[in-house]
Protein backbone atom coordinates (compact mmCIF):
# COMPACT_ATOMS: atom_id res chain seq x y z
CA UNK A 1 0.00 0.00 0.00
CA UNK A 2 1.17 3.55 -0.65
CA UNK A 3 1.03 6.27 2.00
CA UNK A 4 -2.50 7.44 1.11
CA UNK A 5 -3.82 3.85 1.06
CA UNK A 6 -2.30 3.19 4.50
CA UNK A 7 -3.94 6.28 5.99
CA UNK A 8 -7.30 5.45 4.41
CA UNK A 9 -6.99 1.88 5.73
CA UNK A 10 -6.20 3.29 9.20
CA UNK A 11 -9.62 4.98 9.28
CA UNK A 12 -11.47 2.12 7.58
CA UNK A 13 -10.23 -0.45 10.13
CA UNK A 14 -10.68 1.97 13.04
CA UNK A 15 -14.34 2.53 12.14
CA UNK A 16 -15.10 -1.10 11.33
CA UNK A 17 -13.55 -2.30 14.58
CA UNK A 18 -11.04 -4.52 12.75
CA UNK A 19 -8.45 -3.87 15.43
CA UNK A 20 -5.91 -6.54 14.44
CA UNK A 21 -5.85 -5.25 10.87
CA UNK A 22 -5.60 -1.72 12.27
CA UNK A 23 -2.66 -2.67 14.50
CA UNK A 24 -0.92 -4.39 11.57
CA UNK A 25 -0.65 -1.01 9.84
CA UNK A 26 1.96 -0.07 12.47
CA UNK A 27 5.63 -0.98 12.48
CA UNK A 28 6.71 -3.29 15.35
CA UNK A 29 8.64 -0.38 16.85
CA UNK A 30 6.12 2.35 16.07
CA UNK A 31 5.55 5.23 18.47
CA UNK A 32 2.12 6.80 18.93
CA UNK A 33 1.74 10.13 20.74
CA UNK A 34 -2.00 10.37 21.35
CA UNK A 35 -2.50 13.76 23.02
CA UNK A 36 0.73 13.21 24.99
CA UNK A 37 -0.16 9.60 25.92
CA UNK A 38 2.77 7.69 24.45
CA UNK A 39 2.53 4.07 23.26
CA UNK A 40 5.73 2.37 22.10
CA UNK A 41 5.60 -0.76 19.94
CA UNK A 42 2.78 -2.46 18.05
CA UNK A 43 1.64 -4.51 21.05
CA UNK A 44 1.27 -1.42 23.25
CA UNK A 45 -0.56 0.37 20.45
CA UNK A 46 -2.97 -2.57 20.05
CA UNK A 47 -3.61 -2.58 23.83
CA UNK A 48 -4.32 1.16 23.82
CA UNK A 49 -7.50 0.35 21.89
CA UNK A 50 -8.85 -1.47 24.95
CA UNK A 51 -8.60 1.75 26.96
CA UNK A 52 -10.50 3.67 24.28
CA UNK A 53 -13.19 0.99 24.04
CA UNK A 54 -13.68 0.92 27.81
CA UNK A 55 -14.05 4.70 28.02
CA UNK A 56 -15.91 5.22 24.74
CA UNK A 57 -18.04 2.19 23.81
CA UNK A 58 -19.29 4.02 20.72
CA UNK A 59 -16.33 5.44 18.82
CA UNK A 60 -15.93 6.62 15.24
CA UNK A 61 -13.15 8.74 13.77
CA UNK A 62 -14.08 10.27 10.43
CA UNK A 63 -11.40 11.26 7.91
CA UNK A 64 -12.20 14.81 6.71
CA UNK A 65 -9.01 15.94 4.89
CA UNK A 66 -5.75 14.29 3.96
CA UNK A 67 -2.44 15.78 2.79
CA UNK A 68 0.31 13.40 1.64
CA UNK A 69 3.84 14.63 0.99
CA UNK A 70 6.51 11.98 0.40
CA UNK A 71 6.52 9.44 3.24
CA UNK A 72 4.56 11.73 5.57
CA UNK A 73 0.86 12.47 5.87
CA UNK A 74 -1.42 14.63 7.94
CA UNK A 75 -5.17 14.45 8.28
CA UNK A 76 -8.05 16.44 9.66
CA UNK A 77 -10.37 14.03 11.43
CA UNK A 78 -13.48 14.17 13.58
CA UNK A 79 -14.12 11.91 16.54
CA UNK A 80 -17.77 11.08 17.18
CA UNK A 81 -18.16 9.02 20.33
CA UNK A 82 -20.33 8.28 23.33
CA UNK A 83 -19.12 7.70 26.88
CA UNK A 84 -20.34 4.84 29.12
CA UNK A 85 -22.72 7.34 30.74
CA UNK A 86 -24.18 8.19 27.33
CA UNK A 87 -22.57 11.62 26.96
CA UNK A 88 -21.82 12.60 23.37
CA UNK A 89 -18.28 13.60 22.44
CA UNK A 90 -17.41 15.35 19.19
CA UNK A 91 -13.87 16.55 18.61
CA UNK A 92 -12.30 17.73 15.39
CA UNK A 93 -8.55 17.32 15.37
CA UNK A 94 -5.51 16.36 13.35
CA UNK A 95 -3.11 13.44 13.06
CA UNK A 96 0.47 13.40 11.79
CA UNK A 97 1.99 10.19 10.33
CA UNK A 98 5.43 8.98 9.23
CA UNK A 99 5.50 5.87 7.01
CA UNK A 100 8.49 3.64 6.30
CA UNK A 101 8.51 0.27 4.55
CA UNK A 102 4.74 0.31 4.17
CA UNK A 103 4.13 0.70 7.92
CA UNK A 104 3.30 3.61 10.23
CA UNK A 105 6.45 4.27 12.28
CA UNK A 106 5.25 7.42 14.06
CA UNK A 107 1.89 9.03 14.68
CA UNK A 108 0.83 12.02 16.75
CA UNK A 109 -2.74 13.12 17.46
CA UNK A 110 -3.91 16.64 18.33
CA UNK A 111 -7.30 17.42 19.87
CA UNK A 112 -8.56 19.89 22.45
CA UNK A 113 -8.55 17.99 25.76
CA UNK A 114 -11.35 20.30 26.95
CA UNK A 115 -13.81 18.34 24.77
CA UNK A 116 -12.84 15.09 26.52
CA UNK A 117 -12.80 16.64 30.00
CA UNK A 118 -16.33 17.99 29.45
CA UNK A 119 -17.63 14.64 28.16
CA UNK A 120 -16.32 12.75 31.20
CA UNK A 121 -17.52 15.24 33.86
CA UNK B 1 2.00 34.71 -7.49
CA UNK B 2 3.29 32.55 -4.62
CA UNK B 3 2.64 28.82 -4.71
CA UNK B 4 1.13 26.93 -1.76
CA UNK B 5 4.46 26.18 -0.08
CA UNK B 6 5.69 29.77 -0.50
CA UNK B 7 2.48 31.14 1.03
CA UNK B 8 2.82 28.82 4.02
CA UNK B 9 6.52 29.61 4.49
CA UNK B 10 5.69 33.33 4.34
CA UNK B 11 2.87 32.79 6.88
CA UNK B 12 5.32 31.46 9.47
CA UNK B 13 8.03 33.99 8.55
CA UNK B 14 5.78 37.01 9.15
CA UNK B 15 4.21 35.48 12.29
CA UNK B 16 7.66 35.01 13.78
CA UNK B 17 8.60 38.57 12.81
CA UNK B 18 5.53 39.69 14.78
CA UNK B 19 4.28 41.35 11.59
CA UNK B 20 0.56 40.70 12.08
CA UNK B 21 -0.40 43.42 9.55
CA UNK B 22 1.56 41.60 6.83
CA UNK B 23 0.07 38.30 8.08
CA UNK B 24 -3.45 39.54 7.27
CA UNK B 25 -2.45 40.24 3.64
CA UNK B 26 -1.78 36.52 3.08
CA UNK B 27 -5.51 35.75 3.36
CA UNK B 28 -8.23 36.01 0.73
CA UNK B 29 -10.87 38.70 1.28
CA UNK B 30 -13.43 35.91 1.77
CA UNK B 31 -11.27 33.90 4.18
CA UNK B 32 -13.03 31.30 6.29
CA UNK B 33 -11.20 30.28 9.43
CA UNK B 34 -11.96 27.72 12.13
CA UNK B 35 -9.67 28.82 14.93
CA UNK B 36 -9.41 26.57 17.97
CA UNK B 37 -9.60 29.45 20.45
CA UNK B 38 -11.55 32.13 18.54
CA UNK B 39 -14.07 29.87 16.77
CA UNK B 40 -15.50 30.32 13.28
CA UNK B 41 -14.43 33.53 11.52
CA UNK B 42 -15.39 34.80 8.07
CA UNK B 43 -14.02 37.69 6.03
CA UNK B 44 -10.79 39.66 6.02
CA UNK B 45 -12.23 42.52 8.08
CA UNK B 46 -13.15 40.12 10.89
CA UNK B 47 -9.60 38.77 10.79
CA UNK B 48 -8.12 42.26 10.72
CA UNK B 49 -10.20 43.07 13.79
CA UNK B 50 -8.67 40.10 15.64
CA UNK B 51 -5.11 41.32 15.05
CA UNK B 52 -5.33 43.94 17.80
CA UNK B 53 -6.10 41.18 20.31
CA UNK B 54 -3.07 39.21 19.15
CA UNK B 55 -0.80 42.26 19.42
CA UNK B 56 -2.03 43.10 22.93
CA UNK B 57 -2.45 39.55 24.19
CA UNK B 58 0.98 38.15 23.44
CA UNK B 59 4.25 39.69 24.65
CA UNK B 60 6.06 36.89 22.81
CA UNK B 61 4.86 34.63 19.99
CA UNK B 62 7.14 32.19 18.20
CA UNK B 63 5.50 29.53 16.02
CA UNK B 64 8.07 27.12 14.63
CA UNK B 65 6.95 24.85 11.77
CA UNK B 66 8.27 21.35 12.54
CA UNK B 67 6.79 19.67 9.46
CA UNK B 68 5.29 21.28 6.35
CA UNK B 69 3.31 18.97 4.07
CA UNK B 70 1.96 20.31 0.78
CA UNK B 71 -0.28 18.60 -1.75
CA UNK B 72 -1.65 20.85 -4.48
CA UNK B 73 -3.73 23.65 -2.97
CA UNK B 74 -3.76 22.04 0.48
CA UNK B 75 -1.10 22.17 3.18
CA UNK B 76 -0.80 20.97 6.74
CA UNK B 77 1.80 22.10 9.23
CA UNK B 78 2.88 20.55 12.52
CA UNK B 79 4.06 23.41 14.73
CA UNK B 80 5.45 24.28 18.14
CA UNK B 81 4.38 27.55 19.75
CA UNK B 82 6.65 29.18 22.32
CA UNK B 83 4.78 32.26 23.52
CA UNK B 84 3.90 34.39 26.52
CA UNK B 85 0.78 36.34 27.44
CA UNK B 86 0.78 40.12 27.99
CA UNK B 87 2.26 39.72 31.47
CA UNK B 88 4.91 37.25 30.35
CA UNK B 89 3.27 34.01 31.54
CA UNK B 90 4.72 31.30 29.25
CA UNK B 91 2.70 29.25 26.76
CA UNK B 92 4.13 26.08 25.23
CA UNK B 93 2.08 23.95 22.82
CA UNK B 94 2.23 21.76 19.75
CA UNK B 95 -0.51 21.56 17.16
CA UNK B 96 -1.48 21.48 13.51
CA UNK B 97 -2.71 23.99 10.94
CA UNK B 98 -4.67 23.03 7.83
CA UNK B 99 -4.63 25.46 4.89
CA UNK B 100 -6.31 25.75 1.51
CA UNK B 101 -4.45 28.17 -0.77
CA UNK B 102 -6.09 29.48 -3.94
CA UNK B 103 -4.71 32.14 -6.31
CA UNK B 104 -1.80 32.82 -3.97
CA UNK B 105 -4.03 33.55 -0.95
CA UNK B 106 -5.16 31.48 2.02
CA UNK B 107 -8.88 30.89 1.45
CA UNK B 108 -9.41 28.50 4.41
CA UNK B 109 -7.48 27.77 7.57
CA UNK B 110 -8.18 25.64 10.62
CA UNK B 111 -5.98 24.82 13.56
CA UNK B 112 -6.09 21.97 16.03
CA UNK B 113 -4.45 21.90 19.45
CA UNK B 114 -5.15 21.59 23.14
CA UNK B 115 -6.67 24.81 24.49
CA UNK B 116 -5.37 24.22 28.03
CA UNK B 117 -1.79 25.47 27.42
CA UNK B 118 -3.30 28.72 26.08
CA UNK B 119 -5.18 29.58 29.29
CA UNK B 120 -2.64 32.33 30.17
CA UNK B 121 -3.77 34.00 26.90
CA UNK B 122 -7.49 33.24 26.96
CA UNK B 123 -8.01 33.92 30.69
CA UNK B 124 -6.15 37.24 30.89
CA UNK B 125 -7.93 40.56 31.38
CA UNK B 126 -6.57 43.09 28.89
CA UNK B 127 -8.93 45.95 29.74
Amino acid sequence: MNVREIIEAYFTFLNSGEWDKWADLFDNNAIVDDMSNISKGKEAIRKSVDTIQQALPKFKNHLREIVVDGNKAMVVCEIEATTRKGTSLISKGANYYEIKGGKITYMASFHDSAHFTKAFQ
Amino acid sequence: MMNTREVIETYFYVVNMGNWDKWVTLFDDDIVMDEQLAGHLEGIETLRGAVDGLKKGYSKFINRPLEVLVEGEKAMVLWHIDAANAKGVPIDAKGVNFFIVRNGKISYMANFHDSVPFKPFTDQNLS
